[in-house]
């Protein structure tokens, strides 16, 4: 039993992590640009455009509307386009990405909401241009609560890694499914779960100290 | 410096539009201190804010040492903004830089060097008092602080304009006046033009060379402070120079105040004078030079721009001729006199 677990606890934690790692640096590199012109493009936001605006943001709902089984079904095509591969660690990533950008645009365009419009009002009577705006008064404000969203973000795609076993992924979720649930291992489930708890608790702690590091409100 | 001419503004809401300026024109010379003083809703924040643009006027022109801001593009306008410092009742500092980083914040935007803006931010704060407060963060600050942090980073760029919006009145007592003797210091030893808004007459006694009183999207009146204060015309500007009311005088004279001339009634009169002549005791010798019965209904003395100035608001039993000649007396050694209005009953003299 406890071979069992010294053998695949490791792995399973390695593939959760490349799983997570990778498709939070994906959201991270998309969903704050992605946030940001959600509001930028608003109804009195920096550069107005309703159009772009209602688009990207009916894009953002369809895709946080799929549940995340069907929506890493329904882009096997494109998964295989980018990892050549539609099953495996590799190929859950894409998926994962795709389905945490949005999440992640929305937690990123909340905290932007929540820059005091005085401030941008202050940085226009200044002469900043848009970007300036973007780069020196709305990022730089919202970071706490960017970071408090990315971090809901990661412990997310913890979870969705999971789900993501049925393709094959491996991971923490995927060893606790098959030893834990389907061969009666209670051992091995409950280290898995020991393990997931955890990883979960360093990453909110982590997350949520520098978040507090970055308020000076 | 500043020209507004026919300035018009009007936000589109659900049921139909709110017109907040309804035809302004404004000027604003080099190097003075003006004052726009208003009730709340009545368009001074949307006039301040039309200065520089924030809010593009519906019509009208807006004109900035000799350039139209209304006719330029975004990045030209941007341009004149750097010279066009503004403060905010609320500050609108960033909470995630240090005070020193907020005053830089200006001069990074105009793309300044490192160095340039080293040399710059440390005198600028050195001008406000706050060097020792440089690497403090804007939340460990207290109002009068934050808002001379607010001054320093407006003045960063060396604007010769600087606009104030509500810039004391998130502030207590004390430390207006700290404020608005910063702003003072602002216009006489740099020499910048100041617009202020407030809703506080205090405030444009203090600081200001000239008033314009706003009501309803339009100028009522317009004038020094000290004239306005001495022969406030506009009733809302009545209400701000701290005269009682028609209703609050009548309550005081415990009889109507009426507006129609009464050749047997009494008068009642506003009375504006300067140090000199409230120095001198106009009272007595109002009643001694004249056979008239006074009754002193309110009375005030107010330090305008450094001057006191008092009002008095008296009424009085004479015949019409001999209301003329005190009239002309009165005004002859300087004193402004105002009809409030006519009551109908004498004055007996006391016993």
């Amino acid at each position: 039993m406890w071979n069992d677990i010294f053998s695949l606890l490791p792995e399973a934690l390695w593939e959760t992590a490349q799983m997570v790692g990778v498709s939070s640096l994906v959201a991270l590199i998309a969903g704050v640009p992605l946030g940001v012109l959600l509001v930028a493009t608003d109804r009195g936001g920096i550069t107005p455009n309703v159009v772009l605006n209602r688009v990207v943001g009916a894009v953002v709902n369809a895709t946080r509307s799929v549940p995340f089984i069907i929506l890493m079904v329904a882009i096997i095509p494109l998964t295989r386009l980018i990892a050549h591969t539609s099953i495996g660690t590799a190929a859950a990533m894409v998926p994962l990405a795709i389905a945490a950008i949005p999440f992640l645009g929305r937690l990123v365009e909340a905290a932007l909401r929540e820059v005091p419009r005085s401030l941008i009002e202050a940085a226009r009577a200044m002469g900043a241009t848009p970007l300036q705006i973007v780069t020196k008064v709305l990022l730089p404000e919202a970071r706490p609560g960017i970071v408090a969203g990315f971090t809901i973000t990661v412990i997310s795609l913890i979870g969705y890694s999971a789900v993501a076993g049925a393709i094959g992924a491996g991971g923490l979720g995927d060893l606790g499914v098959r030893y834990g649930y389907e061969r009666f291992d209670t051992a091995v489930m409950i280290a898995t779960v020991a393990v997931l708890i955890v990883l979960v608790q360093c990453i909110q702690f982590a997350g949520d100290r520098l978040a507090r590091r970055l308020t000076h409100r | 410096m500043i020209e507004l001419a026919g300035l018009r503004k009007t936000y589109r809401g659900p049921d139909g539009g709110v017109e907040a300026l309804r035809g302004v024109d404004l000027t604003v010379e080099r190097g003075e201190v003006f004052g726009v003083i208003g009730r709340s809703g009545a368009g001074k924040s949307t006039l301040l804010r039309c200065v520089n643009l924030l809010e593009r006027p519906t019509a009208g022109r807006v004109v900035v040492d000799g350039v139209d801001l209304t006719a330029l593009p975004p990045a030209a306008l941007r341009d004149v903004r750097r010279g066009i410092g503004m403060i905010f009742q609320h500050f609108a500092l960033l909470s995630s830089r240090t005070v020193r980083d907020n005053v830089a914040l200006p001069l990074e935007l105009a793309g300044r060097s490192k160095a340039e803006i080293a040399d710059a931010v440390d005198p600028m704060l050195e001008f406000v008092g706050l060097t020792s407060m440089r690497d403090r963060f804007p939340a460990q600050l207290s109002g009068g602080q934050a808002q001379r942090v607010g001054i320093a980073r407006a003045l960063a760029s060396r604007p010769s304009v600087l606009l104030c919006d509500e810039a004391t009145s998130a502030l207590d007592p004390e430390t207006t006046q700290s404020i608005l003797a910063l702003l003072r210091e602002v216009n006489r030893t740099l020499g910048v033009t100041i617009v202020l808004i407030t809703h506080e007459m205090g405030v444009i006694k203090n600081v200001a060379d000239r008033v314009a009183v706003i009501d309803a999207g339009r100028i009522v009146e317009e004038g020094a402070v000290r004239d306005v204060f001495l022969h406030p015309r506009a009733p809302i500007t009545r209400t701000f120079v701290g005269e009682p009311t028609a209703e609050e005088l009548s309550a005081m004279l415990g009889a109507p105040l009426g507006d129609a001339p009464s050749a047997r009634g009494n008068v009642v009169w506003r009375l504006g004078f300067a140090e000199s002549s409230a120095r001198d005791s106009l009272v007595t010798t109002l009643i001694r030079r004249f056979p008239l019965e006074l009754n002193i209904v309110s009375g005030t003395i107010e330090r305008v721009g450094g001057e006191p100035l008092g009002t008095l608001v008296v009424e009085l039993t004479a015949d019409p001729s001999v209301r003329d000649d005190a009239r002309s007396y009165l005004e002859s050694v300087g004193v402004r006199v105002d009809i409030l209005g006519y009551v109908e009953r004498h004055l007996q003299p006391a016993s």
